[in-house]
This record gives structure tokens, sequence and C-alpha cells, in this order.
């Protein structure tokens, strides 16, 4: 592919860093918001999950039902799908929460493609806008943040002292403060190593115990307003501090904030990298093209708000931002009409779905189910 | 149902020769060759429902000299073939292709092989032998016949057939079959398709690649490109076509939009064909963004023949992006593209264009005007009227005539989509415009269904019996205004009375504080309004909107203003809450703080003289729950902004004092909530705050 790229290239008197090229392919018009990639059926191909069903793969055209997705208006109560093996028998589970039902809960793998899953209520947490997972305590297993007011940590139970499987439980830790809003984040700010939590209206410092949750610090250092679920902290400009990235979610725009100092105090400046496009609802980190360097991607949440949001009736899209420091470049993956383009939805994933070491995005939302396979250059 | 079909054919007993004769196959075939027309009638409809034996039998009057036989004989045939082709008949199907297929021999007249390659497409099942249509592709005569049923029949027999027949053939026909390919979009095709493609004439290069468009192969695109470098100078733009279908499969498919942005730009800017780059400059606008606005307008400066394909561009692009890119490239743009592109901007209904618009009615060149009264009456924003007014009453009688007609379009239009406002400020311009009495008359009635502002003084001049009983509060206050403004404040106090029982929508409100605050003055308007404006809160306790307000945390209804309550850590008390808004909305947020997934409650007395019936009216961000004297009269679990009297409820107070108690919740965002109190029609309630 590279070579016949570079010849176009060449004839087109086109510059040498070159698009990405994806296969797109309708999974389904179903119009779930959330998917992630996971070994359902234990049969070394990578499946799709997403709402009420899961996708066989490598082919993804057998679905398989997962059960019943409350539905609230044009919404599906199922802003995520983390999977996990919560249980700890070896199929791998999942991990979900809405906004209306305001529960944090998991499916249970029945580990039979006919049987519906069996649904686990972890806690009532609130509306949960889109969960977060983080490795906040930094043992190299994540932790689920429904993102919710207060800030909550829910930490899997596992056996040998929690460093073994799951066992179907979570502990609940809250921390009571912050100024949140629509946004939520995580990431190491002042780098001391400890990941810390970022609301829309500042962050939290991570203390040197995770779970000393009165020791966390408050910074209301900034104003994200509906800000992306989640906000990404990345050293974007490479000046050894990490900055945030940050998606209007109900709005136009895409900026980052730089992290700076005045000499005594923490500053943060933002920029801009995008105002003509809105709805930026989920962002992702990855490096896209193999070339050693991270890209931002994302896309548009199509009707966010059912209609309400500005520009909510303008072309759909799915991205990828080369960094460059600080000076974005927007690669254009889909564009154009919800009819025959795709977005990001709330909860899209990133997995490499035919191991041709090419990073695939399988993305939801309601203009359905596409899976975009990475062809490389 | 042989009986019923018995039945069917003694009542068509008539059209036979003789009554008493049996009705079968043969002679239904010897009447739909015959000469009787109704006898054929009957015949053309009773012959599909035979058996399939009548197939064969009905060939003979494929050479009929009778044309009308020939036609029925067709349709039957049709029928046949198209009966056949369902599930469950597959040996039937298989018995009629047998049967057509044999029109396809040798010794068939013309006509009867014509009408078998046209019959075949429709009964051949897939994997059915279709050498006798095969052959014919070798034969000068026929082949162009055979290729095209062949083509449609796009069996995989009938496309191995037509792919074989590439090698042995000639260029002409070569370019038939490829061309044919492209019709009908199939995998099997591709792989002989690409051969060509690399190594034909460049004529046959040329329809392989049509062939091969559709696949959206990002492998095409260089051979492609080299196809258009390497076929000679008069077959070019053929080329520069394909490479644009390919682009536009490209953007179609997803995941290569990048790189039909590319072919599109390249073809733009290299070819020499201005249909050509019309083609480009479509594709562009068809699957572009914002980017390629400036290429777009670019491309009309060296080039006037593109304008049109350019302003149809801009305006299939579409999105807040491709707006902005526009209004960002206008002033680069060729006066000539600059005037056409008013009408693009007019069809956007984006009042960013507005100024463009307005700026070019004031143009020395009556096309621009002209066009920027057709854009303005396009946009069909409210922005445009004063403008077209202006228009109407500076401009040329033609201007005039052109600015009127604007108007009244856009009036129309504001009126089908039940926009009163913009409606209202349409007739008002119209009115101010209008050359002539009628058309003043027609403005005024619409000013007077549709009223705004601007046009109260007018209103006034013009008040007819019954125009007050008909207008709303909002209408009303502005009269009142009006009157007020123009020293008959006699009359405005009249009016002011009428006011508050028409308040029936949440809107209504602001609108009569907008216009009575400067005649009241804000405490006389607030108690008039009945709005309480202190209370004492307490606050935040979690809350989900689950719960609603099943939940209770201090012992609501009843209320302690001494008692506290814990919550976590936090100690909560009652504490004085006092608003200043007119409107006498109470901010949490700003008390509380900026939380979500909480509630607050407040309380506040006050009194009548005498118990009475009454009204609370009240809005809140989010939901709200209202007691009177520790009774429930209201509940709301909502997620909403603040309208004051978004919500109504009947209330009895006693006379008095008397408690009031609201919890508010909150999911996100703002928190808050407005009351006031009213008597049952909405009039002002007499009541006095107490002090607590």
């Amino acid at each position: 592919m590279t070579s016949l790229a570079m010849i176009f290239i060449c004839a087109a008197g086109i510059s040498a860093q070159e698009p990405l090229v994806f296969e797109r392919q309708l999974i389904s018009p179903r119009i779930f918001e959330a998917a992630s990639v996971m070994d359902v059926n234990r049969d070394k191909h990578p499946d799709i999950v997403s709402g009420e069903f899961w996708y066989e793969g490598p082919d993804f055209t057998v679905e398989h039902r997962i059960g019943d997705v409350p539905v609230v208006g044009e919404y599906y109560d199922d802003f995520s799908c983390y999977p996990m093996d919560v249980n700890g028998d070896g199929w791998m589970d999942f991990i979900t929460g809405g906004f209306f039902g305001c529960m944090l809960r998991w499916r249970e793998n029945p580990k039979d493609s006919n049987k519906e899953w069996p649904l686990h209520e972890v806690a009532k947490t609130g509306n949960i806008e889109r969960a977060c997972f983080y490795d906040i305590d930094n043992d190299k297993k994540l932790e689920v943040f429904p993102v919710t007011k207060p800030v909550s940590i829910f930490k899997l139970d596992c056996t040998r002292k929690g460093k073994g499987k799951g066992k179907g439980s979570f502990t609940q830790y809250n921390i009571d403060k912050g100024n949140g809003g629509h946004g939520f984040g995580c990431g190491d700010v002042n780098g001391d190593g400890r990941p810390d939590v970022i609301l829309s209206g500042g962050w939290l410092e991570a203390p040197e115990k995770t779970y000393d949750t009165n020791a966390w610090v408050w910074h209301d250092e900034f104003k994200l307003g509906s800000a992306s679920v989640p906000v990404l902290v990345y050293d974007v400009n490479a000046d050894g501090k990490n900055d945030l990235i940050v998606g209007e979610a109900h709005n136009f725009g895409l900026y980052w904030m730089e992290q700076g100092t005045d000499g005594t105090n923490r500053t943060w400046v933002k920029h801009s990298i995008e105002t003509g496009r809105s709805q930026y609802h989920d962002l992702q980190l990855c490096d896209l093209d193999n070339d050693g360097e991270i890209e931002l991607v994302t896309g548009k949440r199509y009707r966010a708000h059912n209609g309400h949001d500005p520009g909510d009736w303008d072309p759909l899209g799915l991205y990828y931002f080369e960094i460059n420091k600080g000076q974005f470049e927007r690669v254009t993956i889909d564009y154009g009409d919800p009819k025959q383009a795709s977005g990001a939805g709330i909860y899209f994933w990133l997995a490499d779905m035919d191991g041709n070491g090419w990073t695939d995005i399988v993305a939801p939302g309601k203009q359905g189910l596409y899976l975009f396979k990475n062809q490389g250059r | 149902m042989r009986l019923w079909l018995c039945g069917l054919l003694v009542a068509f007993s008539s059209y036979a020769a003789d009554p008493g004769a049996p009705v079968t196959v043969d002679t239904l075939v010897q009447d739909l060759g015959g000469a009787d027309k109704a006898a054929r009638v009957t015949a053309r409809q009773l012959l599909p429902k035979q058996s399939i034996e009548a197939v064969p039998k009905l060939f003979p009057l494929l050479n009929s000299e009778n044309p009308d036989a020939l036609w029925a004989a067709m349709r039957v045939l049709e029928d046949f073939a198209n009966q056949v082709g369902v599930a469950g008949r597959e040996k039937e199907r298989q018995k009629v292709t047998d049967a057509i297929m044999t029109l396809l021999a040798k010794e068939q007249s013309p006509v009867s092989r014509e009408k078998g390659l046209r019959l075949l497409p429709l009964v051949v099942p897939e994997g059915y032998d279709v050498a006798p249509m095969a052959a014919l592709l070798r034969d000068a005569e026929w082949r162009e016949k055979a290729r095209e049923s062949l083509s449609l029949l796009n069996t995989h027999e009938a496309r191995k057939a037509l792919a074989d027949v590439l090698k042995e053939t000639d260029d002409a026909f070569r370019v038939a079959v490829l061309d044919g390919f492209a019709v009908t979009k199939h995998a099997e095709n591709v792989k002989p398709a690409l051969a060509w493609a690399k190594e034909g004439t460049p004529e046959v290069r040329l329809a392989a690649a049509r062939a091969l468009a559709w696949t959206a192969d990002m492998k095409l695109v260089p051979l492609f490109q080299s196809i258009r470098t390497e076929v000679p100078d008069a077959l070019r733009k053929d080329a520069e076509d394909i490479l644009l279908r390919l682009a536009d499969n490209l953007a179609r498919s997803g995941g290569k939009w990048e790189y039909a942005m590319r072919i599109y730009r390249d073809v733009l800017k290299t070819s020499a064909s201005i249909p050509v780059r019309g083609a480009a400059v479509s594709g562009l606008g068809r699957y572009g963004d914002d980017t390629v606005v400036a290429d777009i307008i670019a491309a009309t400066a060296s080039q006037r023949d593109l304008e049109g394909p350019a302003l149809n561009a801009l305006r299939m692009l579409s999105g807040n992006a491709s707006s902005q890119a526009m209004l960002e490239a206008y002033p680069s743009a060729s006066e000539s593209m600059r005037a056409a592109m008013l009408d693009v901007f007019g069809s956007k209904k984006d009042a960013r264009f507005l100024p463009f618009l307005n700026e070019a009615t004031k143009s020395t060149d009556p096309q621009t005007r002209t066009a920027a009264v057709a854009a303005l009456s396009a946009s069909e924003l409210p922005g445009a009227v004063e403008a077209l007014a202006g228009l109407a009453n500076t401009g040329s009688a033609e201007d005039k005539a052109l600015a009127t007609g604007a108007l009244t379009a856009m009036a129309s239009a504001m009126v089908a989509r039940g926009e009163s406002d913009a409606a209202g400020k349409a007739y008002y311009g119209l009115y101010r415009a209008a050359a002539t009495d009628e058309l003043r008359a027609q403005a005024l009635e619409g000013i007077k269904r549709y009223p705004v502002a601007e046009s109260f003084d007018l209103i006034i001049q013009h008040l007819g019996e019954g125009d007050v009983a008909k207008m709303d509060a909002g209408t009303l206050a502005g009269l009142v205004k009006a009157l007020f403004d123009a020293g008959r404040k006699e009359e405005g106090q009249k009016l002011i009375a009428e006011l508050f029982p028409r308040m029936t929508a949440p809107g209504d409100v602001r609108k009569i504080v907008e216009f009575l605050l400067p005649i009241l003055g804000p405490d006389e308007l607030a108690k008039r309004l009945g709005v309480v404006r202190k209370w004492r809160a307490v606050g935040p306790f979690p809350w989900s909107a689950a719960e609603a307000f099943t939940k209770t945390h201090i012992n609501e209804p009843n209320v302690d203003l001494k008692a506290t309550y814990t919550e976590g850590k936090d100690t909560l008390s009652w504490k004085p809450v006092e608003t200043g808004d007119l409107l006498g909305v109470i901010d949490f947020m700003g008390s509380m703080g900026t939380l979500s997934n909480v509630s607050a409650y407040a309380f506040t007395r006050i009194h009548v003289d005498a118990a009475t019936d009454a009204q609370v009216r009240c809005g809140s961000d989010d939901g709200i729950k209202v007691w009177v004297n520790g009774v429930a009269v209201h509940e709301n679990n909502v997620d909403r902004g603040t309208a004051p009297d978004s919500d109504r409820a009947p209330i009895k107070l006693k006379a008095g004092d008397n408690d009031l108690l609201v919890r508010v919740t909150q999911g996100g965002g703002g928190w808050n909530f407005c009351l006031r109190l009213t008597q049952p029609d909405g009039r002002t309630l007499a009541f006095t705050p107490v002090d607590f």
C-alpha cells in the first residue's frame, strides 16, 4: 500500500506526509453510542460489543444478543462499554452505565453465544455522563470512574490481596472535593508520577496514598465548560509538563490548555485546535500511523443533545490529528451526511482488529456502528 | 382452483368462435394470434395461468405479421418467465429456460432470436450453461444484442462468457463489454477489467478503468493517474473523468476522504478541459468540507466558465465551518463571483451572511442589487427586513418593486413557518415601503396579526374595534408602553389591568417586564406580579433523578428553621437568601456552589387578610416541589432551565400567615428557581411578606 500511495502522491505532486487509508465497514445501523472490542467467545478473534448486541469477529456479520438496554427518547442508557473480567472466570465481561439509569453496572459473559448476559448492579451513582477507566493507583489494573459528583473510584476486588482475579465486586471510594461539571480526565498534572483527576473546574491532586480520599487537594485553576469525556492529559508541546486536550462536548471547538508557570504559580493558556466543528465528546490518543508519535483521534458525537447543540445538523466527521508539538493538523477519515458518514459516538474504541499491525477504529453513534480498518499508508 | 378456473372460462364463453368448444391452451394461443381483439385480450389474461407447456406453443406468434399478436405473445412469455423465477419452481424455470434458449438456434428467424435474447435475462437461473448466448458474442451481427442480454443476466456464467470474449474480440466490442462491467459492478469482473486497464489500447484502458472506478480501491489511483498521462491528448479528458469517478467512490466509501479531495484538487488544477474542471469542482462541493472553499473560489478567478459549477458546489457545502470559510474567502473572489455568491449566501439562511447581503443592496450595479434582494428574501432572516425596507424607500422604482415583492414573500414564508416575530417585522417593513394603499392595507393587516415592538405605535394609530381583545399579553404590554411613550397614560393604565389575566405562556412574564418596567418601576412591578423574593434556604443534599422527591432530608413538609442537618462532614443550617432579581430568581449555585446531583430547600411566609383561592406560578432549574401550609401542591421532577411561569398550581391560602416550602433539584449546570403568587385568573394577589 505504501508504494502505491507514494506513486499517486508523486503523480499528483503531493507532500510526503500521507494520510492513512481506511476500509469502512458498516457493522450495524443500530444507534447505540458506545462500543468496545474484546474476545467474547475466546476464539482468538476480537469481537465488537455495542449496546444490546455483540458482533462476532473476524467478519462481524453474525450478531448475538446481549440483553435489553433501556431507551430514553433517542438515547440508549449505555454510555460506556469497558471490557473487564469482573468475576475472574476467564471470560471477558464489560462495565457500563448511563445518564438516565444513574447506575454503574456490569454485564456478565454467559460463556454461550446464544445466551443473554446477566446484568449486575455495582452502585447507584447518579447520572453517568460516560464512565472512564484509569489506573489511578499505579497497580497495573484499571479502576472505574463513573464521572459523577462526588468523584467516585470503584476498585475491583481481587483475590490474592488485590493482585489476582476479579471477585465480581468493587470497593467504592469518594473524593468529596472539586468542582465538577461536564468533563473528566486523569493524568499526572504536576509531574509527581501520580495520576491526578481533571474536572471541568480544575484538577484534584493525587496524594501519596490514593485511597486517603481526604488527602486529595483541589486546584481551581481553569474553567473547561462543557468539556469532553475524557479530557486528555498529554505533554502536547514536549516541554516536560503535561497539558490538557479538550473537546467541546456540546458546542463548537477543540483546544488544548498549555501548562506553564509565571514563576510562582501554575498557568494555563488556551490554544484552539478547531473552532468550526462541534460535539467532540470522546477523545483518544494513539500512535495510529505507527510513526512513533502519538496522534489525537476523535470525531463528532452525532446529535449529542438530540438536535439541540450548536452544529448538530452539520456534517459528521471522524478524524485524527497529527499533534506536531501543538501545531495540530487534522486528517479526515470520514466526513459527510450522517446517511453516508460516521462520527465517533460517546465511546469509541481503538484496536487492531485484523492483526495487520495498524490500529483500527470502532465508531458507534446515532449514525450506526462502523469499523474503520486501518490499511496504513 | 380448477373448478374456479372452469367457471371463469365459461363466463368468457362469448369470446370463442364456438361457444360450446372446450377451452385449451391451443384455443387460447389461437385466439391470441387471431383477428378478434376481444378474444386476444381474454387469451392474454388467461394464458399465463396455464401450464408452462404453453411456452413453446407461443413461439410461432413471435413471427406473426400482426404486431398486436406479437406484442401479446411477448407479454405472456414475460409473465411465464417471471412466474417461474420464484423459489419452489426451479424445475419449471429450467424447462422454460430450455425452451426459450431454443429461440437462439441458427435456424430460428432473426425476430425469434432477438426476442429470445430479451426473454432470457428474466429466466436463466444461476448455474445455467449460457453457451448458446455466448456463441452469439462471436457473431458480428448478434454480438451487441448478446452482450446486452448477458450483461442484464449477470450470472456467474454470463460474466465468464463476457470476460472470455474480451480476449478474442476487437477493441470496439471490448469497450462495449467493459462498459457493461461498469454498469453491473460485480467483483468477478474486476480481475479481467484490471488486466485490460493495464494492457489495452487507450480506448480499452479507459473503458476498463470506468469498469473499475466503483470499487474505490486505492490501488487504482496510481494506475488511473498513469492512464491519464499515457493516453493521447484527445482522450485525456475521458481519463480525467474516470479519475473523478474514482474520487467520488473514494469519498463515498469512507476512510479515503483525503485522497478523494486530492484527486479533485489535482484535476481541477491541471486539467485543460473546462467541463472536467467543472466536474472536479462539483466533486469538491458534493463531498468536501470548509477546506475546499478557497480552492473552489480560486478556480473561478482564472476561468469564469467555472462560476456555475462553483456556485453549485458552494451551495452544496453545509455546516458552520464551511459557511465561515465562505465568509473568509469572499473578499478574494472576482467581482462577478462575489455578485453570484450572494445567491449562495441567501440559501444558507445564516445571519452571518447578512452584512454582505445588506451591503450589496447599496451597490451601484443594478444586477448586484437585484441579486442581493433575491438573496435576502431567500434567507428568510428577520435581519433582512431592514435592508429590504431601506432599499424600498431609497431605491429606484425598480428596486422598490423588487424589495416590496421580497418583503411580501418573506412575510408569507414566516407565517407559513409559524415565526410570528419575523413575520411581524416583515409586514412592518412592507408597510413602510409600500407604494400603494392596497399594499399598505395588506401590510397593516399582517402587522395586527403579528405585532412586534416597532409596530406598536402604528397599531395604536389604527386600532379597530375588537383589536385589543385579540391581543396576547406581550402585545398588549407593548401597546401599553407605546401609549405611555405617546403621553396617553390614562389609556395605558386601563390596559395594564387587562394584562395579567392574559399571561398564559412562560415567556409572557419576561415580555411584560420588558415593557412595563420603565413605567411602573421594579418594586411596583414585582408587587403586581406577586414575585416572592425573600426566603431562607438549606442545602445541598444529595439527590438523583431516579429518586425524584421520594427521599426526605428535613422531615418535610415540616419545617424547623432552627434545625441543623448533617451531610457527610458538613453541618447544614437555614440561611437567609434574598434576590433583587425582578422575577425573584434565587440562584443556589451562588450560595451553595457549582454542584451536580443535589437538591436544596427554600422556605418563606406570606400574609393575606382573608382566606382566598390563589395560584402559585414557578419556574425552576431543574425540578421543583412546592408545599403550602404543609400540603404538597405541586411536583415536577424535570431536567430543564428556568422560565418564569413554567408550572402553575391552584392553592388555598388561609387568612393570616401562610407557609411556603420549595425543594429544587439539580442534575448539572444551572440551579435556581423563581416563584410568584397570583389570583386564580392571574390577576394581582394582595399579600405581604412576613418577617420570621
